[in-house]
């Protein structure tokens, strides 16, 4: 019970969670065969062929390719993947990519 | 050395010299004496709390993970290594002898050397993510270290070159091709459904 002559003040706050997607990147290496990059996109991420081979050759051209967009906690699964398939990936808030 | 994919997509390395054995047994040299966690660079990109703690996280749990998982790779390629046999005893047929190299000829060497069949080391299909694996872990290394990658690579260059570097250099060399050979049956199984 309060003591006499204080008083409780409840105040109600309400967060609203605004939480950005995350870009999973793939960079490129000087290593990796292009074939083994179509290989490991298609086998992590079950894209078709095609779609694979466009990521592959962004990375291959441009040096990166965002090759997924969603939850934090699925991108750095993707993340985790791809580096045990010894490939250069980050993750990034979509909207902070260059 | 010649490769191949087997109907169950497992390999065969056959024909397989002694000077190639050596190099695929050097391979943990290799990974050793380069960067040869290259790919394990800090995965999350900015400052926020967010990103702080998956790097926290990815340092303590993934990094070391990823790591253990890379030395099994070399582990099984070791391994499987080990199991290489001569030809010759495997088939008891040994490889036959082109016509001009015969006995009789000048070059006594040549003829020795082409009657021996070499070696054959079979990877099961189980294994050949990890021998791809272990052979990029390498090639990652040695990349890092000599950057043949960017660079022609002339006869005159390889005499100008340390033994050290030279020995990098068939590796570099080897590798890469066992690597399209693994690549090759990596597709056709995953084509395959299997």
């Amino acid at each position: 019970m309060p003591y006499a002559g204080t008083e409780i003040i409840t105040q109600d706050k309400t967060t609203t969670s605004l939480a950005l997607p995350w870009n999973v990147v793939l960079h490129d290496d000087p290593v990796n065969y292009m074939g083994f990059v179509t290989l490991t996109i298609r086998r992590v991420f079950g894209y078709p062929e095609a779609k694979a081979e466009k990521h592959m050759l962004e990375v291959h051209q441009l040096g990166r390719s965002i090759v997924w967009t969603g939850a934090r906690e699925q991108a750095e699964l993707y993340v985790h993947q791809l580096q045990s398939h010894h490939l250069t990936a980050t993750m990034e808030k979509a909207g902070d990519d260059i | 050395m010649t490769f191949a994919c087997r109907s169950d997509f497992s390999m065969e390395l056959r024909n397989l010299r002694a000077e190639e054995l050596f190099l695929f047994r050097a391979i943990t040299a290799a990974i050793a004496e380069g960067d040869s966690f290259p790919w394990l660079a800090d995965p999350v990109v900015g400052e926020a709390t967010d990103a702080v703690e998956i790097r926290d996280d990815w340092e303590n749990f993934v990094r070391p993970d990823l790591m253990a998982a890379s030395q099994r790779e070399v582990d099984v390629l070791i391994a499987d290594l080990a199991t290489a046999q001569p030809m010759a005893e495997e088939t008891g047929d040994p490889a036959p002898v082109p016509e001009e190299d015969q006995p009789g000829d000048e070059d006594g060497d040549l003829f020795f050397a082409t009657l021996d069949p070499g070696f054959m080391v079979e990877i099961p299909s189980a294994h050949i993510d990890a021998w791809y694996g272990a052979l990029n872990q390498a090639r990652l290394a040695i990349e890092s270290r000599h950057r043949f990658s960017s660079r022609r690579v002339e006869p005159a260059d390889l005499e100008a070159m340390s033994p050290e570097e030279q020995l990098a250099f068939w590796q570099w060399i080897t590798f890469a091709a066992t690597q399209e050979a693994l690549l090759r049956c990596m597709e056709a199984r995953f084509d395959s459904g299997s």
